[in-house]
């Protein structure tokens, strides 16, 4: 019997339904087959779109320049910088100030670990001495440490420009790293920012 | 050139008893960030195959197979005939043998381009300052271009390619224990580094001339000598597999990925990006020593370390972009338009009916599939389909599908399917030609990316190209339609078809080429500027403009105006491709090469056809609609 136009446009329709319910049972199962989707964990408080992605600092035995050692997980409970320097290295010397001012700025809350790539302990106890920071240092309780072999800044932390810094925060996971010696450590925002890791 | 002296010197030292042995297709799943995008390695492999090539797979090898070998310095990697030298002029200047295939390998073309040493910087100044060049000046820039990627994906690696000392002595030396198995560049550094004093004392410039320097002594200064070659691959940034750890107050989508180079060169290492590292420095002796288990299980361990920086959105359409490249979408849309024209054929010659049904089986199977297609596109780069040519080309097909179903509605089956199979198969075979020029889901420069204008201005624009070829189909239907005698019923309707098309062209391309000159002034200052796209669009405009209202003011009857309409195809060409090969002006994002011949092999084709029709209807009487 012959098909009138409204049924053969019916049929049409019901055909091209079929083959798009097809192609989108096929394609949603080949899809689930080959890769499952991932799901990750959403974001923590404060920046919505953060993937929570934690690096916790290496628990590393730092030497000190006085030749004893400390575990830098013991250091952990406060913020705490992390800065690599060098007595030859020009723009740490321009940071210096930036930093032993911050440093008095926020006391005993936050811990300030300067690891120095000199060479021997007398090259950075001198160097300090001369721009007046040795007495600074010891009597604000910066850890001074010396890594002559780079064997930790290089290697562990994987720093080989310097200076460079990084803040670690009050549970231990290293947050940000920051490349040269432009940031204004001791301005309010910083300080600010710092006091909040 | 270097690249022989630095690939012979690590043939001494690497162990390659069973390299290319280790299938890395799962490598294809490895995220990697290029172009400012976060993607399957399997994406970025083809692109690079189709920028050298031409081509998604070589030598029965997978895309990802062949940049795999390049990234890790296979002894083949720079023999192998993998690019594509496809100027006769230029291949004779470079004294290249004849190739079928047009292949030439990267020793080949670095040897030729440094016979060209003197030229080509003046070239690449030419090119940089948007100055007039010749065919074979493109084309040296081309190759040069092909060149490029290919030392800095050569390159992209050496800093983690394992070093295999089996000498014992130069261990000693070096103060390397034998069980260490990963001796990357840093590692040699470092060890040279300490004997570099007393190596320099214990030889004199004579020293060297002569024979007096030991055999211990030469190959330390051949090792020496290979890691001042690595340090050119500094610069080396296509590869980045490596996530950043440091995003500070950055958002999420601001994170950049680095290559193993960057890592190290911008200071953005942390024990993440060692660890990452150290793996794949396992993960290439593995491959080296034809390990596929270990090779396996390290791909897997790196994949999974690096698929927490990818945020889930993100994560989603990776997995999509995974599906469609395995898919292979555009060959499967091709085939089929192919095939439904093939049926159709049958039918025309036979008018056996399962043949039209056929062909109306696989015409909306493909409508479906490019659908899917598209949505795909869209999804993934969460764009509108027509931000490149190749997009546009793509959609202007699915809008050419779409009139054909309405078509279909109206009982014009076979019309509609000559439209959604051979039209559609002429604009698939186009897009085909332009997958092979490259990436297809690339980053758009600043000014085209701005979803809104995309949405409305090129959409427009793209829906009246494809209404204006669909007017040029339907008029070569009617012409042949009247050199076969047709008349009556059948030939008014065909007419009818036409002027409603015509109509609806001539909406699109004026609106959309009105809202160019609205996005034109917001993005450059100007609403028009006699850019050669924008004299497209109006070209285009002003001759649908001409056909429709000449017809009414009865310039000329309906044989002339159907004639008119079939040179619509011509006027397109001309608007959508023909600007590009000005490659001048601020719409030269589109630079195509090598098609100007192409078009005029299409002029002339219709002119003959029309000059052809009208010989043949000339002893006709005239039909009036």
């Amino acid at each position: 019997m012959k098909q009138t136009v409204a049924q053969r446009k019916h049929k049409t329709q019901w055909i091209l339904l079929l083959i798009i319910l097809f192609v989108g049972i096929f394609g949603y199962l080949d899809f689930r087959s080959q890769h499952s989707v991932i799901s990750y964990d959403e974001p923590r408080e404060g920046n919505a779109k953060r993937l929570a992605i934690k690096q916790p600092m290496p628990n590393v035995i730092l030497p000190l320049y006085d030749g004893n050692e400390v575990a830098l997980e013991s250091l952990t409970g406060k913020p705490i910088l992390l800065h690599f320097w060098a007595s030859w290295c020009v723009p740490c010397i321009k940071e210096l100030p930036e930093l032993f001012a911050m440093n008095k700025a926020v006391g005993d809350k936050v811990h300030l670990v300067m690891i120095s790539n000199d060479s021997n302990a007398a090259a950075m106890e001198t160097f300090l001495k001369k721009h007046k920071f040795w007495e600074a240092a010891r009597q604000a309780g910066i850890v001074l440490a010396l890594d002559a072999k780079r064997s930790i800044s290089k290697k562990v932390f994987q720093t080989y420009k310097l200076p460079e810094t990084i803040l670690v925060n009050s549970k231990g996971d290293m947050v940000d790293k920051i490349i040269g010696a432009d940031k204004k450590w001791s301005s309010a925002i910083e300080i600010e920012k710092i006091l909040g890791l | 050139m270097i690249r022989y002296v630095l690939l012979s010197l690590c043939t001494l030292l690497l162990c390659l008893s069973n390299a290319y042995a280790v299938n890395v297709d799962a490598m294809k799943a490895l995220p990697i960030q290029h172009d400012g995008r976060v993607k399957p390695f399997d994406s970025f492999a083809r692109h690079v195959l189709r920028v050298l090539s031409g081509k998604d797979e070589l030598a029965e090898r997978s895309a990802v197979d062949q940049v795999v070998r390049i990234m890790f310095q296979t002894e083949d990697a720079i023999e192998q005939r993998i690019v594509l030298l496809d100027h006769p002029q230029l291949r004779a200047m470079f004294e290249l043998p004849k190739r079928s295939d047009k292949l030439y390998s990267y020793r080949e073309i670095s040897h030729a381009l440094s016979a060209q040493s003197t030229v080509l910087p003046e070239i690449l100044l030419k090119q940089q300052q948007q100055l007039p060049m010749g065919p074979v000046e493109h084309a040296l820039v081309d190759i040069y271009e092909k060149y490029s990627l290919f030392t800095d994906i050569l390159g992209s690696m050496s800093v983690l390619l394992p070093y295999h000392i089996k000498d014992d002595e130069i261990l000693e030396i070096l103060e390397i224990s034998s069980s260490e198995t990963l001796i990357t560049y840093e590692r040699l550094k470092e060890a040279l580094a300490k004997q570099k004093k007393s190596l320099m004392r214990s030889i004199s410039v004579e020293d060297m001339a002569g024979e007096n320097v030991s055999s211990l002594q030469r190959q330390l200064i051949a090792l020496a000598f290979s890691l001042q070659q690595v340090e050119q691959d500094k610069h080396s940034r296509i590869i980045r597999v490596l996530p950043e750890p440091w995003l500070g107050e950055k958002e999420e989508n601001l994170r950049q990925w680095y290559a193993p180079w960057g890592v190290l060169e911008e200071g953005k290492g942390s024990p993440a990006t060692k660890a990452l590292m150290q793996q794949w420095t396992s993960l290439i002796l593995a491959y080296q020593q034809g390990e596929q288990s270990r090779f396996d299980t390290i791909l897997a361990e790196i994949t999974s370390e690096v698929r927490p920086y990818i945020a889930s959105d993100v994560a989603v359409r990776f997995e999509l972009e995974l599906m469609y490249n395995r898919w292979h979408l555009g060959r499967v849309t091709l085939l089929l338009a192919l095939l439904s024209s093939i049926a159709l054929l049958i039918y025309g010659l036979s008018g056996r009916v399962i043949f039209l049904r056929g062909a109306a089986a696989l015409f909306y199977l493909n409508f479906v599939i490019l659908t899917v297609m598209i949505s795909l596109r869209m999804y993934i780069l969460l764009r509108p389909p027509v931000s490149t040519l190749y997009e546009s080309v793509l959609f202007v097909a699915w809008c050419v599908m779409f009139m054909a179903i309405l078509l279909i509605r109206k009982g014009q089956l076979s019309l509609a399917l000559v439209m959604g199979s051979v039209l559609t198969g002429l604009l698939l075979l186009v897009a085909r030609g332009y997958e092979k020029q490259g990436e297809t889901m690339q980053t758009l420069i600043a000014v085209l990316d701005t979803n809104f204008w995309l949405a409305t201005h090129v959409v427009t624009i793209t829906i009246g190209y494809a209404c204006s070829l669909v007017v040029s189909l339907l008029a070569h239907y009617y012409l042949i339609e009247r050199a076969i005698g047709k008349s009556g019923y059948e030939l008014n309707n065909s007419f009818k078809l036409i002027r409603n098309n015509v109509n609806i062209a001539v909406l699109f391309t004026v609106i959309g080429t009105i809202l160019g000159g609205v996005w034109a002034d917001q993005s450059w200052g100007r609403f028009w500027g006699w850019d050669p796209k924008e004299n497209g669009a109006m070209l285009l405009a002003m001759w649908l403009i001409l056909v429709m209202h000449g017809y009414h003011a009865k310039c000329y009857q309906a044989f002339g105006y159907v004639a008119m309409c079939a040179a619509t195809s011509i006027i397109v060409m001309i608007s959508w491709f023909g600007v590009n090969l000005l490659n001048v002006g601020l719409h030269s994002y589109g630079f195509t090469d090598g098609i100007a011949l192409n078009m005029l092999l299409f002029v002339i084709a219709e002119l003959i056809f029309t000059i052809a029709v009208m010989i043949k209807i000339k002893r006709q009487t005239p039909v009036k609609h």
